[in-house]
């Protein structure tokens, strides 16, 4: 095509693109008291006082209930509470065409998702309203809510964009008993973390094979999906050896040091053992058939397992066949508690409402229904306060509850990269990895193709962010 | 037409071992969505219980899904099979200039994955206050399927000539062509098309109800594909067994469907007109 | 241009022009508009200051061994997918045209695959590939060594055998089609003397190249656009699973460019492309089309 066609072409799509543009770009308040034209979906699309205002909290089906959204809507009457389901795709629409549908509040992963959209500018700063709160006192927040925090480079410090639903330290270890005692190993105490060394032993020792076909399974990351080289793990086993996976300025990730050389030659063998579940010896039960059904010995989750084990048909019965562990530390190392996933909210940067989505904030990550979430048992709170009201009846609760006070006290927060998402590294990791357990890619092959991913990943979106 | 007892036992034999593998899954989810929760994938329930489907109506208001779902396969399927016949005709029948142009068009139209559309989409449907209703449903059927014009122009190219030539002998329009020959005779492509836009709308468009409609909106299909079932307190634990018996009432429908609207694909009309 | 031809052309126009607005209005709008985007630094959220890059997302395409090398892995398993549903699916529906007994509630049955979601049922192709799973239990029974079904040798084979189940969504077309040959041609035929086999050939097949090319044009788009099917035997069994290196297709490439890393921009680029190979593959088609596609009205033939 000549340069004389393109013209035409390129002038058509300028045009498109600024037909579209004139209408999304203008998210000033201003803009949505105009006329409500767009429809029944801007019922709450203006901010005049005494309106009703229409408030989008993002939550799963099962994490607000009916009664909950009643009540507050009784309390306060100038508020439409509504939950909405979205994903990555469909939140990207939404902010594109800026609906009237796009949510107020967005759900994420705080440890490993929040730096990523705090680096694109899409959550409210909270600090303000923070210190003003009756709910959120300083002094009575865990440190494990500072995954919320955002200084513009980093997360861990700086003031404060959101806050966990409910979250667990994400490494600890579940183990059978039964299983421990018919393997001869000798029953861990839940006050010294294992190794990861013990770790692999033990669960070697624990895998069990008929003919070629293994019933029984010594380890399971279910988040990392069976075994095999993961970020969160990588970047807990790193900082129990006191290192980071990325350099200073975020930049580019160093997998060929030797304590992350020496992480990933772990988990390759933990593969090929097999220790565990994974692409080269592929398990369709998922672990909590696996555990219930006692055909795993060890699972690396939090103490929202607790939860599940509790209320189980298949476990509630015998509960003090199960135990929870400390997280693993790397041999010559030092214990790290922390978070991979710590699920919460964040209020979208450009909600055209604030205040009153504050106030839904407010209610439901500090208020009423944060209570009903720590006694359920699922997971922790984000207050101290609120710790105590974990089940402590059986022993089993007993025991559990011992490990999370421990852990509380060896909380810190992971360095994740905020310029590469989480589902983009474990994507790289999935990729380049499993031709690795095949043994058809080396060790080497793979932190270089790996490295190379991640060095685009990070730069692309640096430049998008405007970050150096 | 005579065969052979051994040839007819040996294809009842094909028919049913396949007839086997295909249906599997169908039983593969009634076993599943029989068992208590939990208890990991079974090919044979030990413990059946149905409790599994009360969850599955309960956890959800299930049937205000299952109306959203019929209507959107009214507007669907009803009407592009009608309004995809005036195109396909013209296709196939019709001489015009840029003819091979446009239905290379239609053809590019379903080539173009649906990812690439999707955003641009969203913001269009903004401007013209589409999102949230079902009109961008309704506008597309209007325009005819791109998939249904193909199928009915095939199927009308093979309709011989001499039928539409002595009706226009007989001084009938297009128009009357079309409403007096080719819809009669168009019974078992048109059931066709509708069984298989009503497949694909009750069990294949999940994603763009996901993008443009709000939660109460919802087909089933969307709820079940992108919402799911997950136990309450924990999102991160799938409740496995309430969505097998809850897919397993979503595809009744889809059954019922296909084994009535096969009748009509035997019905045969076409028998007495296509001859050499 | 004779009376009768400007009537015809008028007509074609008139019948097709509700298609054409909808066509500008909801597909062609858009579709320019993701091309525009293919051209810019589009990442999702930064729609309000998207900036132009050229040519650069095309060029990445090329430069990208991964893309290419999915390509590659896209047409291998594409084409067998399309020489497999063609086969079956044809062999199926001449089996399901037989007057049997319940013969409606067989072809009820068959139809499954075609009706249950893939997602539905990707947690039981897992279930059975499995290398402690019931395949393997099989083969042992057999006397077979069990084998890696999700690994590097057979991970493509498996992958087959799972589209190939699912061949029944184009039966229904082919029933169609056979429907509407005329019984009477196999009798006079039969009275000729022509064998099952030679009748077969001689009717069944010419009388049914025009469904059979519907049916190839679809399957050659679809099969280029296989996604969920290798996705879902992933290591992790969801939609954004990474399969293995032998079934990572064109496609799973692409979304994992767009929905896991966010390069919206790229990613358009990268469907581009195949819309366009998509269209020239299709183009090749129907110019073979005259060769074997036999009409009953004698118009020209394909297109």
């Amino acid at each position: 095509m000549s340069k004389k066609q393109m013209y035409p072409i390129v002038a058509m799509l300028l045009v498109f693109s600024l037909a579209i543009a004139g209408c999304s770009g203008n998210n000033a308040p201003a803009n949505d008291a105009g006329p409500g034209k767009d429809g029944k979906a801007s019922e709450g699309g203006t901010t005049e006082a005494g309106k009703k205002v229409t408030i989008r909290i993002h939550l799963a089906e099962a994490e607000i209930s009916k009664e909950q959204i009643e009540s507050f809507e009784v309390e306060h009457p100038n508020i439409d509470l509504e939950r909405v389901d979205t994903d990555f795709n469909k939140l990207m629409g939404q902010i594109a065409a800026n609906s009237d549908t796009t949510p107020d509040i967005f759900r994420l992963m705080g440890a490993s998702e929040f730096p990523f959209y705090a680096s694109r500018g899409l959550a409210l700063n909270l600090q303000p309203y923070f210190d003003r709160s009756e709910y959120f006192k300083a002094d009575d927040l865990l440190d494990t809510t500072n995954i919320f925090r955002w200084d513009g480079q980093m997360s861990g410090k700086g003031d404060i964009y959101g806050f966990p639903k409910d979250w667990s330290p994400d490494f600890n270890l579940f183990i059978n008993k039964k299983l421990f005692e018919a393997a001869g190993i000798p029953i861990p105490s839940d006050k010294e973390p294992l190794t990861w060394e013990q770790v692999k032993e033990y669960a070697a020792k624990m895998t069990v094979k008929e003919g070629d076909k293994v019933i029984q399974w010594g380890l399971y990351d279910p988040l990392g999906g069976g075994v095999g080289l993961n970020q969160d793990v990588m970047l807990a086993q790193l900082a129990s050896l006191g290192q980071s996976l990325y350099t200073a300025d975020n930049n580019e990730i160093m997998l060929d040091s030797p304590e992350a050389k020496r992480i990933i030659q772990y988990w390759v063998e933990a593969v090929k053992a097999p220790v565990g579940p994974s692409s080269l010896n592929s398990e369709a039960a998922n672990f909590i058939d696996l555990f219930s059904q006692n055909k795993l010995g060890m699972m690396v989750a939090g103490y929202w397992f607790s939860g599940l084990l509790r209320s189980n048909e298949l476990t509630n019965s015998h509960l003090d066949d199960f135990m929870m562990l400390p997280a693993p530390v790397m041999s010559g190392g030092t214990r790290v508690e922390a978070t991979r996933s710590g699920t919460g909210g964040i209020i979208y940067s450009k909600t055209k409402h604030p205040e009153e989505a504050w106030t839904v904030f407010e209610w439901f990550y500090g208020g009423k229904p944060a209570d009903e979430r720590a006694k359920s048992g699922w997971g922790l709170p984000g207050f101290k306060s609120k710790v105590e009201l974990l089940p402590r009846e059986t022993n089993f609760d007993k025991q559990t509850y011992g490990v999370i006070t421990d852990d509380l006290k060896q909380l810190s927060t992971l360095p994740y990269n905020p310029y590469i998402s989480a589902t983009a590294f474990s994507t790289l990791l999935d990729k380049y990895m499993t031709p690795v357990y095949f043994d058809k890619d080396t060790v080497d092959g793979a932190i270089e193709k790996i490295a190379k991913e991640v060095k685009i990943q990070i730069r692309e979106n640096k430049d998008i962010v405007g970050a150096k | 037409m005579t065969q052979h007892l051994a040839t007819r036992f040996t294809l009842y034999g094909v028919l049913l071992a396949l007839a086997l593998v295909f249906s599997f899954p169908l039983y593969w989810m009634a076993a599943n969505s029989l068992q208590p929760l939990f208890t990991g994938m079974t090919w044979f329930p030990e413990r059946p219980t149905l409790a599994n489907y009360r969850l599955a109506f309960t956890l959800q208001p299930y049937w205000m899904f299952f109306r959203n779902s019929c209507l959107l396969a009214l507007i669907s399927v009803g009407i592009p099979i009608i309004t995809s016949f005036f195109s396909a005709f013209a296709f196939a029948r019709l001489k015009a200039r840029f003819k091979g142009v446009l239905f290379m068009v239609i053809l590019a139209t379903m080539m173009i994955p649906p990812t690439v559309t999707q955003i641009p989409q969203l913001v269009l449907f903004k401007q013209y206050g589409l999102l949230g209703t079902y009109w961008p449903w309704i506008i597309s059927g209007l325009g005819g399927s791109p998939f249904i014009i193909f199928l009915y122009r095939q199927f009308f190219m093979n309709v011989p000539r001499e039928l539409d030539e002595a009706a226009r002998i007989d001084g009938c329009s297009t128009f009357a062509i079309i409403w007096r020959i080719y819809m009669p005779i168009s019974i078992p492509v048109v059931a066709t098309a509708a069984i298989m836009s009503f497949n694909a709308s009750w069990g294949g468009d999940y994603l763009a109800p996901f993008m443009f409609l709000q939660e109460r909106q919802y087909p089933l299909s969307t709820q079940l594909m992108q919402v799911g079932y997950i136990l309450p307190s924990s999102p991160n634990v799938d409740l496995f067994q309430v969505k097998q018996a809850a897919l397993l009432v979503f595809v009744l429908p889809i059954l019922v469907v296909f084994l009535f609207g096969q009748r009509f694909l035997i019905s045969g009309i076409m028998t007495g007109s296509i001859k050499s | 241009m004779g009376k009768a031809e400007r009537r015809e052309s008028r007509e074609f126009y008139m019948l097709t022009f509700p298609w054409l607005v909808v066509f500008l209005l909801m597909s062609l709008y858009p579709m320019l508009y993701g091309l525009y985007l293919s051209f810019t630094n589009f990442a999702g959220f930064n729609y309000e200051n998207v900036r132009y890059v050229g040519l650069r997302n095309y060029n990445n395409v090329f430069l990208d061994s991964d893309a290419m090398f999915a390509l590659g892995r896209s047409f291998y398993i594409g084409s067998l997918n399309v020489l497999f549903s063609t086969v079956f699916g044809f062999l199926i529906a001449v089996l399901l045209n037989n007057k049997f007994k319940a013969i409606g509630f067989f072809r009820s049955l068959y139809y499954l695959p075609a009706i249950l979601p893939i997602t539905a049922v990707g947690l039981m192709w897992k279930q059975l590939f499995a290398t402690n799973g019931v395949l393997n239990d099989f083969l042992s029974w057999i006397g077979f060594q069990p084998i890696n079904w999700l690994g590097y040798d057979h991970a493509a084979m498996s992958l087959l055998i799972l589209l190939s189940w699912g061949c029944g969504g184009g039966i229904i077309i082919y029933l169609a089609g056979l429907k509407g040959i005329s019984p009477e041609l196999y009798e006079a035929a039969a009275i000729d003397g022509a064998g099952a086999f030679r009748r077969f050939r001689l009717i069944t097949i010419p009388l049914m190249t025009p469904v059979i090319f519907f049916n190839l044009v679809f399957g050659i788009i679809g099969s280029l656009q296989i996604f969920a099917q290798a996705t879902l035997l992933s290591s992790n069994g969801g939609l954004m699973g990474v399969p293995i290196r032998p079934i990572y297709l064109y496609l799973v490439h692409t979304f994992q460019q767009i929905f896991m890393f966010q390069r919206y921009a790229y990613g358009l680029a990268l469907l581009w492309v195949l819309f366009i190979i998509t269209i020239l593959l299709t183009l090749i088609v129907f110019g073979t089309s005259r060769l074997w596609v036999h009409y009953e009205s004698g118009e020209r033939k394909g297109g």
